[in-house]
């Protein structure tokens, strides 16, 4: 795809509940994002094709744009004619395919089991088995056997052993596989990642690889102090992409119409953030964040550095997983501003999950959705902190590092019409710490950009910097604890104008700085002796200038991490006071 | 473009056609153009034996090395339920010997294992809806085709059955209650408004009911449903929601006929229940895109505060609305019964087919 002859591209995200598209043109020789439009993925009764809702979504745009871009056969126009008709170019990314379904087979006395489960549930995958063959004799219970065959996985992956320890108790596990799976149509086998002792590569091959699709990482535990779980993320991100994405009902068709091949969301979502760090330089990085109606993703880009974790069945609609994940009922009731009864949330949950593609109407319903996706986005930052962000001594990783810039999306949010709830709900569950901007793809257009930073650069960063983002804010999250009403810190703003205001914030609270999108202004903090606002030290103060946004500048003196009341009613109390710290919510609960 | 909201279809006449399956490639019972009923098998396959792995070396207490010289089968030997696959030395005496599970072939032998796969188990695969077979899928399967009423659900469990339908309730509000559920009901499928007692589903399953059809199930039930073994439909959702006066209207109407019911969704069906009907012209077919909505189309509201209750379209606003709490959405007025419009977004409204 020459990037000379490109004008205007269409391009579309696939999701699991909703299909979007954004029609992207040169305006004054500058690509701008010109419409956007979503409709409900056609997954499932009646059509069951992806590209049915995304015709759908393009007869939208061309609604919305006044300009044809499909043909009377509903395939694409291209390139664009001179009379305006059709387009130059056609992207898609897609994440609408369910998460993988694995089976973990391990030893028993050492962690990797441990390891490779984390590695699944940071990789759109959930576990559908756990084997662990007992230290002697390694013996295959029937029931597992069983399962295994009646329902098989997709994906097997196997691990165990330090390097260079013993490989024997492998080869057998080997062997049982090849028996297990023997008579199998190979469009059913599972495909088999192998992530343990690597002196166990070459027998563990020579007994599966002509029966199975055989793929050899690293080992997810080298050594009892060693975890190692990037090389196997990759594998399951590339058999998701690959093979998972590629059997999406209309796929077929989805490829022939897109320029380029079909990237994964969450491939997607990675090459933005990393593009958002490197563009503007931000030393601290992007911590990139995607609320899912079936997913949740959260992103950290720092430099070269790129983390992730990609949480399969944790959405805020599909969460059919989450209550069986060991997130129970008081976990998400916990985040509610007003009372209901457990029935009550338990009845709204399902019906929300019956019909993923219905949003809220009420705000004991938009509560309820944020409740959700704080605990999906708690999962998911539990998961970064301890795969990422534990320091190598072993010690602390209770707290968030601090970002620069906080990149969010996701629909929960995005159609959240109160800022301040959003806020509330990502400083709840991300607990941001130090100084960081807050971001919101408010036009669900990242991943479709992302998918283009590749082939269409230029039209990426264009779009991004003009028409992508939307600023909530500035937060001032300093970590510590002290008791409420307790003195937490100054601020001092100086606004560009001369005017200078001062506050003096207590421990505890939340308050909102009004500085709008337009201004920027120079601040001063000094914290008291029990907080650090990220310079390393508590009670250390500092200067530096921040851009308004929506909010302003958002000051959260609560500590880190976050601890809620025990009492439900405290609770709830304490979540309407800081959720009346925004002025537009301000009138609720 | 018109608008599209998701459907739970339902019609009181519309021509049905299913698709059956084999799970592995077998031979066919019936040829196009023959009738069936839903008992009927229409097709036949042998699905490859379970596999059991049998710890020879741990079951008589040695090595593996020796395990395999006291193993009393070979690769490719067929062997009866009870038979000797391995027997002690008299080192290892009192150990006993190692049987058979099951009438089946050694697949493999090694590692002190011995791997022995069952003999093929026939399956059958029914008509699942009586008609015409109007395709047929070398070794694979068939299609089959019906004309009746139709009633998509929302949710279902427990697999498919047949029966005739029994409607206990006097209106779509009236809960299904335990002691309606009897032995004379053997075989029915029962429908009632909604399920409020999880009794009624342990006494359907005592009793052997064709299936249970409600509006909706309490929060919570779903797990228990889902370990029963009766088919249920559930037409509207989770909570107190009657069912859909239309779609309790058509299944009244039909009570004391044959019905099939599904409760398990797959890539051929969705949760539903069919009452097969004659009809004296070719009725439309089930439509296989989701039909644009239209002023006048009735429609179901799937979110509070107006979760369950039915509506007409009255206007379709060209350019997004603020439902009642800001969230700016493309969506339709609806007159409800009480004769008060609201604004619905299109993703909180199903039409009613």
């Amino acid at each position: 795809m020459s990037e000379k002859k490109i004008a205007s591209i269409v391009a579309a995200d696939v999701g699991s509940i909703l299909t979007h598209v954004c029609l992207i043109d040169r305006v004054e020789g500058i690509y701008r994002l010109v419409a956007r439009a979503e409709v409900p993925t056609s997954l499932g009764c009646p059509e069951d094709d992806v590209t049915v809702g995304l015709r759908r979504a393009v007869e939208r745009l061309e609604q919305i744009a006044q300009r044809r871009f499909l043909d009377q056969e509903g395939g694409f126009i291209t390139p664009q004619k001179d009379a305006g008709e059709g387009v130059d170019a056609f992207v898609a990314t897609a994440s609408a395919a369910s998460p993988l379904k694995c089976a973990v087979i391990g030893l028993t006395n050492d962690l990797s089991i441990e390891s490779a489960q984390h590695a699944c549930r940071g990789s759109n995958a959930t576990v559908s088995h756990i084997v662990t063959l007992g230290a002697r004799p390694r013996r295959w219970r029937g029931e597992i056997v069983t399962a295994l065959r009646e329902q098989p996985p997709e994906v097997i992956v196997m691990v165990g052993g330090l390097d260079r320890g013993p490989t024997a108790p492998l080869e057998q596990a080997a062997r049982v596989l090849t028996n297990i799976f023997e008579n199998f149509e190979e469009e059913k086998r599972p495909i088999l990642v192998f992530a343990g002792n690597q002196e166990a590569r070459r027998p563990v091959a020579d007994r599966v690889s002509t029966q199975f699709d055989l793929r050899v990482v690293d080992n997810v535990r080298p050594s009892v102090e060693t975890e190692s779980l990037v090389e196997l993320q990759r594998e399951l991100a590339g058999i998701y992409a690959h093979i998972k994405l590629a059997r999406l009902p209309g796929y077929r068709r989805l490829r022939e119409w897109s320029e380029t091949p079909v990237v994964s969301t969450a491939d997607a979502l990675s090459r933005i953030f990393r593009f958002m760090a490197r563009r503007n330089a931000l030393s601290q990085g992007v911590l990139g964040v995607d609320v899912g109606g079936a997913s949740t993703y959260v992103g950290a880009a720092q430099g070269e550095k790129y983390q992730w974790t990609l949480a399969g069945a944790l959405g805020t609609s599909h969460n059919a997983d989450g209550l069986s994940q060991g997130m129970f009922l008081e976990d998400i009731a916990r985040w509610l501003p007003v009372p209901m009864e457990a029935a009550e949330v338990v009845s709204r949950l399902e019906n929300g999950w019956l019909r993923p593609r219905s949003v809220p109407q009420t705000l004991e319903d938009l509560y309820l959705c944020h409740a959700v996706a704080r605990q999906n986005l708690l999962a998911a930052m539990w998961r970064m902190r301890r795969q990422h962000w534990a320091p190598l001594d072993g010690g602390q990783w209770r707290t968030t590092p601090p970002f620069d810039l906080i990149a969010v999306r996701g629909g929960c949010l995005t159609h959240t019409p109160k800022d301040g709830l959003v806020m509330l709900s990502l400083l709840d569950a991300l607990q941001p710490t130090g100084l960081a901007r807050l971001a919101v793809d408010w036009a669900s257009v990242w991943p479709q950009l992302g998918a283009l930073a590749t082939s269409v650069p230029l039209a990426a960063t264009q779009v991004l910097e003009r028409d992508a983002f939307r600023e909530l804010g500035t937060i001032i999250a300093p970590i510590g604890r002290a008791r409420d009403g307790e003195h937490a810190l100054q601020i001092k703003v100086i606004e560009e104008d001369g005017q200078v205001t001062e506050w003096d914030l207590p421990a505890g609270v939340i308050r909102c700085i009004p500085l709008s999108l337009d201004e920027e202004a120079t601040i001063e903090v000094r914290p008291s002796h029990r907080f650090d606002i990220g310079l390393g030290r508590a009670g250390v103060g500092g200067r530096t200038h921040v851009r308004g946004g929506e909010l302003g500048i958002i000051v959260d003196t609560r500590g880190r991490p976050l601890v809620l009341p025990q009492d439900a009613q405290r609770c709830r109390a304490k979540l309407q006071e800081w959720l009346g710290s925004f002025a537009d919510d301000a009138d609720s609960p | 473009m018109m608008p599209i909201a998701h459907e739970t279809y339902f019609s009181p006449l519309i021509q049905i056609v299913r698709r059956r399956v084999l799970p592995t490639a077998g031979e066919l019972l019936v040829h196009r153009g023959d009738r069936v009923i839903p008992t009927d098998t229409v097709a036949h396959c042998f699905l490859p034996g379970r596999i059991r792995v049998i710890d020879v070396a741990g079951a008589l207490g040695v090595n593996a090395a020796r395990a395999a010289r006291q193993m009393q089968v070979a690769v490719g030997d067929h062997v009866k339920a009870g038979d000797i696959l391995a027997k002690p030395s008299l080192l290892n005496w009192p150990r006993e010997q190692v049987l058979a599970p099951f009438d089946g072939t050694v697949q493999d032998v090694g590692d002190g294992y011995i791997f022995l796969r069952q003999d093929p188990r026939p399956y059958a695969l029914r008509a699942y809806i009586p008609g015409e077979v109007v395709e047929t899928y070398p070794h694979r399967g068939v299609s089959v085709r019906t004309t009746g009423a139709y009633v998509r659900g929302v949710w279902g469990s427990g697999g498919e059955g047949t029966g005739v339908l029994v409607v206990t309730a006097s209106d779509a509000a009236e809960p299904l209650t335990w002691e309606q559920v009897s032995l004379r009901y053997r075989g029915a499928i029962l429908v009632g408004g909604l399920l409020q007692d999880h009794r009624v589903l342990f006494r359907a399953q005592q009793f052997r009911l064709g299936g249970v059809v409600v509006g909706s199930v309490p929060a919570g039930l779903r797990s228990v449903c889902e370990g029963l073994d009766i088919p249920l439909v559930v037409t509207e959702g989770v909570g107190r929601i009657p069912m859909a006066e239309a779609i309790f209207r058509t299944l009244r109407a039909y009570r004391g006929r044959p019905a099939v019911i599904s409760g398990t969704p797959d890539e051929e069906k969705d949760v539903e229940v069919i009452v097969p009907l004659q009809a004296e012209e070719e009725p439309t077919m089930l439509p296989a895109v989701s039909q644009p909505l239209q002023e006048g189309a009735w429609v179901r509201l799937t979110r509070p505060p107006y979760l369950g209750l039915l509506g007409e379209i009255v206007s379709l606003p060209e350019a997004p609305r603020e439902t009642d709490i800001g969230t700016r959405a493309e969506g339709a007025m609806v007159e409800l019964s009480s004769g008060r419009r609201v604004f619905v977004p299109y993703v909180n409204m199903e039409r009613l087919g």
